[in-house]
């Protein structure tokens, strides 16, 4: 064969191999085509055997071109195939061998129960606690946003653009400039505008989200709760006080607190309450890291900016928040060393406590 | 940052009476979290400072020498070490027996101890010890040799080497994050403050440091003299610099530190480099003024006369400009880079770091020290940019006092006299922009305790504020103040009384509660049903899982669903979290795929936020959204809607197709809610209702087998509530699934509309009930709902003398095209005990109706 003879042999070759895959309805059709076309035996294995007859200097570029060929027709079939699988399984899906309005199959009218219990998830559990004793306490519960504007998470409580503060969050950022919420906060402004009059009592809970590299201590996605009082002559005595209350029905039992200054833009003063760890009586255990102390919740009384923006003169009323992340409870509680356990859905860790 | 006890004490000397523990804790609770503690002197017990006597050739081992050293005990010891560089008259270290070696730790990881080893026949008594054995630097070259003038010390044979060589400190450490508000605090000095505030001690500042002193005098007979040379500074870059200023030095030696300044700053975890930079750091260290040191020769000069001309003009990068830093790395500049330059080329990167080209090297002599106050947005901004965090940078990201360069740089100049041999050559340049300095308050005292929340004497508070540096009159129950440069953080009342409360002590403040009245906080109606949800989905046994709200796009197609519509996250550091959820399903079914090897049968749920581009609040009927977050009405107008979506899916090994289980769960929790819902394949419903699901829906129907899929909707008002099904066999395969799996989502916000969570508890009847099985064969085509819908025609006819409830019981296949179902009627009378003849009526009514589908009664 001639160089010219193979070329045309192989357009020709190709023309039949798109036209008859074209027409292929059942896989076996389009077998039969990677029988006939590509396989042993076939017309391009007798093609290239023909390669031989050529001068020297046009076997290569022919060789190539027929390995090309060889290439495409595979692929063809490659892609012949799985559409007509997925057609197959398209069509099988498509048929509706059930009666969906019917309470169970034709012939089988056992619908078994789930006999294992269901479990909340352990945040959920902590969640409702929590909220239980913020209720009992006057607090009016919220669940936060979780994503939103720049003005709620940051201009409203005190951090302008260009505040030095809004890096220390790690806010992800969605591409039409919404911020799924680094802190429940996003929501103090909301409700000192919905509820208008004090005393002021919410309690905020929900997602949290900072962008940072997960680890077992770290996760982009974590759970707060905090406490929100506005009221007149509200003071950094009565901040402590309900702090301590709270913590102590938290923990059911006395625990003994320790203040220290914290820097939070959206109040003045800013603390950091640590409690004696009631794991171990302050002695050092896994739960407080050996160190006696556990870091429980970040407070202050709500910056002058914030109540303003709020609807409330700060020369009339001072308030106090407090917050706390959930997650860490629930790792202290449970003794859970990795963090990420509680986003990965295993149901043997979600059913551990039944 | 860490701080040196025995630094403060120079400052705070009576600072001496208080015991450490005590002090750390009130620095904790009054200033910040005390991230360490490390008392040095216990590394050191036991070691002693030796003079060695003589030394003398090994008899035995040419490797070897021996050394008599006096240990100021009676008799010397013999000491039989390797290290040649000792000799007769020198002061080392000596190690006892019985000592441990302070920062080598053997091969196991156990301290070692010292004792008596024999070494080639001569026992060798102690050790002498080298520099890294000390852990005071890495060189472990031979003895470390004990120079009394480097030390600043009279060296005794027998005396502790912790007290030799300032070793008997405590050494202190303080997170840079605890201080993002106090740049004063970065610094010895600040620290000093500090604590001589919180126990009412005198701060000793020297004289010269004091801020009433002007450059002149500062610079004492010399500021008159002309110098051989002349400094001009040019701020182009005028937002980022708040002062500038510089000195010209020549005849500069530059070599090693003393060891009284290296051992210092090693303490401080500094390590040391030459003494230039090492003066540099100790001012930085002690006064919060970072500094720079340039190679005069490296910059580009005019001769005038006798005099030679530097300029330096801090600039903005232009573009493309590069510097290679003096790590040596090469770093283009963002054009929002402050630079240190010579008119022509960078010198260095503004308050983070030299360039090497300019920096000092052996060979230097004339040198140019910088002390400067840049703007912390400036330096911030630079160093995240360029990735660049050096102690500089840290320090100039917070707000620092400029008042403070030109002091910093005398103290500077005195060392590198002292150290260096250096002379002034130049008069301090100095660019001073016009800024604020300190604030003026005017602060009630009445206001303060009511803040507060205890009793106050106005003597403390103004001890305590002058302490602080502020300046206090009190005038008729009001303070007038005015706080000092460094505190730019005192700027309104709240931050004076922050400043009181910290001082005086949290644990000072008496907790107690607010005074409230009696009020009962009920959950929103919304509240009540998501709970009630939790609460019984567990109660039939299925576990609550959670997903991040975060989707890929992977996850979206695995499940054969567009990822069109879901929000992307700008700035996600990786794949996983790189859109917004808009359905909960997928997430789920993947977690059924993990979790299907792990136990036989099982069912999960989730509840979670979804949110779709495009859709949010603006132009929506806020009363049809019973979710919390539409309480806040039109400030949400223009926000995504996060409605709020339960999923719930089973994988399950028995013959029942996992539609059927699944639906069964969730007829039960919709019972409980009281909604009544019925499940319709979306063909064969009226257009009106199928072309109007929501997108959220559309879209999930695809990862489902169409054949197993349906519509969940409200049984009275045909209103779409949610989605029910079984993967698709693609979805399946791309999760691998291999027993029976199905899956359902709907949205809780429709379930509010519906739901009641008030039971409605009715008297039984008091006449006998009857119970009666029904079966009808009819034409397989026929769907079980409109059996349902015949038997319900009739008993709502009935339901004026009789109740009935109906069970279904079976459905049977017995011959080709036709299909048996089962029923058990139960009749209660309401009026009287039925009789036969209207059970017969009854009946008749049945078999009428269900004559009109084809069936027929078996």
């Amino acid at each position: 064969m001639s160089k010219k003879t193979i070329e045309s042999e192989l357009g020709s070759i190709l023309k039949q191999v798109t036209a008859r895959l074209s027409k292929a309805n059942t896989l076996e059709e389009v077998y039969a085509v990677r029988n006939e076309f590509s396989g042993k035996g076939s017309v391009l294995q007798q093609l290239l055997q023909s390669l031989k007859e050529l001068s020297p200097e046009d076997r290569p570029l022919v060789g190539a071109k027929v390995n090309e060929a060889k290439k495409s027709i595979e692929s063809d079939i490659e892609r012949a195939l799985l559409f007509l699988a997925n057609k197959e399984s398209i069509e099988k899906d498509e048929q509706r061998d059930i009666d969906v309005t019917a309470p169970f199959h034709v012939s089988n009218p056992h619908v078994a129960p789930f006999d294992s219990i269901g479990t909340p998830h352990p945040l959920q559990y902590e969640i409702n606690r929590m909220l239980d004793i913020f209720t009992s306490m006057g607090f009016i519960p919220f669940e936060g946003r979780e994503l939103d504007t720049d003005y709620y998470v940051f201009d409203s409580l005190n951090m302008p653009k260009e505040h030095p503060a809004r890096q220390n969050w790690d806010t992800f950022r969605t591409e039409d400039n919404l911020i799924p919420t680094p802190h429940t906060s996003n929501m103090q402004v909301r409700i000192m505008r919905h509820l208008k009059t004090a005393p002021l009592r919410a309690v905020i809970y929900g997602r949290v989200a900072r962008n940072e590299a997960a680890d077992a201590v770290h996760g982009h996605t974590f759970y707060q709760i905090e406490g929100l009082y506005i009221d007149k002559g509200v003071s950094v005595s009565n901040m402590i006080a309900t702090i301590n209350a709270f913590v102590e029905a938290f923990f059911g039992r006395k625990v003994v607190g320790k203040i220290q200054p914290g820097y939070f833009p959206f109040v003045e003063p800013g603390i950091e309450y640590m409690g004696q760890c009631p794991f171990c009586d302050g002695v050092g255990c896994v739960s407080c890291k050996h160190t006696g102390w556990l870091e429980l919740v970040g407070a202050g009384m709500i910056h002058p900016n914030v109540l303003r923006e709020g609807g409330f003169d700060p020369k009339e009323y001072s308030g106090f928040a407090w917050g706390l992340g959930l997650d860490r409870m629930v790792m202290q509680r449970n003794g859970i060393q990795d963090i990420r356990s509680l986003f990965a859905s295993d149901i043997r860790f979600l059913q551990s406590t039944i | 940052m860490k701080y040196s006890l025995n630094q403060i004490k120079k400052y705070v000397p009576e600072v001496s009476s208080i015991p450490v523990p005590e002090l750390i804790s009130r620095i904790w609770t009054s200033v910040a979290e005390v991230e360490s503690v490390e008392d040095l002197s216990k590394k050191f017990e036991g070691i002693v400072v030796g003079k060695i006597l003589s030394v003398e050739d090994h008899p035995k081992s040419e490797k070897l020498i021996i050394a008599n050293v006096d240990i100021g005990k009676t008799e010397p010891v013999t000491v039989v070490t390797a290290a040649h560089n000792i000799s007769k008259g020198d002061f080392v270290p000596y190690i006892p027996v019985g000592g441990i070696v302070p920062s080598i730790k053997s091969e196991s990881g156990e301290p070692i101890e010292i004792g008596i080893r024999t070494m080639a026949g001569i026992p060798s008594v102690g050790m002498l010890a080298s520099e890294k054995e000390l852990g005071l630097s890495d060189n472990h070259e031979g003895i470390m040799i004990l120079l009394p003038e480097e030390l600043k010390h009279e060296l005794v044979a027998g005396e502790s080497l912790s007290v030799a060589l300032e070793l008997d400190d405590v050494i202190f450490e303080i997170e840079n994050k605890s201080l993002t508000h106090r740049g004063d605090c970065f610094s010895i000095v600040g620290i000093s403050r500090e604590i001589a505030a919180l126990y009412g001690f005198e701060l000793i500042i020297p004289e010269w440091q004091k801020a009433s002193l002007s450059i002149p005098n500062l610079l004492g007979p010399e500021f008159d003299k002309v110098m051989p040379c002349a400094l001009k500074i040019v701020i182009s870059a005028t937002q980022a610099v708040e002062r500038y200023s510089a000195i010209v030095l020549d005849g500069v030696q530059v070599r090693k530190s003393p060891q009284w300044l290296q051992h210092y700053l090693s303490k401080l975890g500094v390590s040391s480099v030459n003494n230039v930079v090492d003066i540099t750091n100790y001012v930085m260290l002690e006064y919060g003024q970072p500094m720079h040191a340039f190679d005069a020769s490296t910059l580009v000069h005019k001769k005038r006369e006798d005099r030679i001309e530097y300029t330096i003009d801090v600039r903005y990068a232009k573009a493309g400009e590069k510097i290679v830093t003096l790590d040596n790395k090469e770093k283009v500049l963002p054009a929002i880079a402050p630079l240190i330059t010579d008119s022509e080329k960078p010198l260095g990167i503004a308050g983070i770091i030299g360039g090497k080209d300019s920096g000092i090297t052996e060979n230097s002599t004339r040198i140019i020290l910088e002390a400067a106050v840049f703007n912390k947005y400036a330096i911030r901004n630079t160093s995240m940019s360029l990735g660049i965090t050096t102690d500089a940078s840290v320090v100039f990201s917070r707000k620092q006092d400029p008042e403070k360069t030109a002091r910093a740089l005398l103290r500077a100049v005195h060392l590198l006299q002292e150290l260096c041999g250096a002379e002034v050559v130049s008069s301090i340049a100095d660019e001073y922009l016009p800024q604020k300095l300190g604030s003026s308050l005017v602060v009630s005292h009445e206001k303060m305790e009511q803040f507060i929340g205890i009793a106050l004497s106005p003597v403390r508070v103004v001890a305590i504020l002058k302490a602080l540096g502020c300046e206090v009159v009190k005038k008729n129950g009001m303070y007038r103040i005015d706080t000092p440069s460094w505190r730019p953080d005192i700027a309104i009342d709240e931050d004076v009384y922050e400043e009181i409360a910290r001082i005086v002590g949290y644990k000072e403040i008496v907790p107690e509660l607010p005074k409230r009245g009696i009020f009962g906080i009920p959950l929103s109606r919304y509240e009540q049903i998501k709970q009630a949800s939790f609460e019984t989905l567990s109660s039939i046994g299925i576990v609550q899982a959670m997903n991040f709200s975060f989707v890929s796009k992977a996850l979206y197609d695995r499940c054969q669903m567009p990822i069109t519509d879901a929000r992307s996250i700008v700035n996600a550091i990786s794949p996983d979290v790189q859109y917004m959820r808009k359905q909960i399903a997928p997430g789920l079914i993947e977690q059924l795929a993990k979790n299907q090897y792990n136990t036989n049968r099982f069912a999960l749920f989730e509840l979670g936020k979804i949110s779709r581009k495009g859709l949010n609040y603006s132009g929506e009927d806020l009363s049809t959204y019973h979710m919390p977050e539409a309480r806040f009405g039109i400030d949400e107008l223009g926000l995504p809607i996060e409605d709020e979506h339960i999923a719930v899916g089973i994988v399950d090994d028995s013959v029942q197709p996992g539609f059927f289980t699944l639906k069964h769960l969730i007829e039960q929790y919709m019972q409980q809610l009281h909604v009544e819902i019925r499940t319709a394949h979306i063909s064969d419903l009226p257009k009106k209702i199928s072309n109007n699901i929501p997108s959220w829906a559309k879209e999930l129907l695809v990862a489902l087998r169409s054949g197993r899929s349906a519509l969940l909707l409200e049984k009275g008002t045909n209103v779409f509530i949610g989605v029910i099904g079984e993967p698709a066999t693609m979805v399946r395969k791309s999760f691998g699934l291999t027993k029976q799996v199905a899956i359902a989502e709907f949205s809780l916000n429709r379930i509010a509309q519906y739901a009641s969570l008030e039971p409605q508890y009715r008297e039984p009847s008091k006449f006998p009930l009857v119970t009666e099985d029904y079966c009808f064969e009819f034409p397989i085509e026929v769907q079980y709902e409109n059996v349902m819908l015949a038997y319900q025609k009739v008993n709502v006819e009935l339901q004026g003398e009789t109740a009935v409830k109906q069970v279904p019981i079976d459905i049977y296949q017995k011959r080709e095209g036709f299909k048996q179902v089962t029923h058990r009627l139960i009749f209660t009378p309401k009026n009287g005990s039925l009789a036969d003849t209207q059970l017969r009526l009854y009946r008749a009514k049945y078999i009428a109706e269900m004559a009109k589908l084809g069936g027929k009664i078996i």
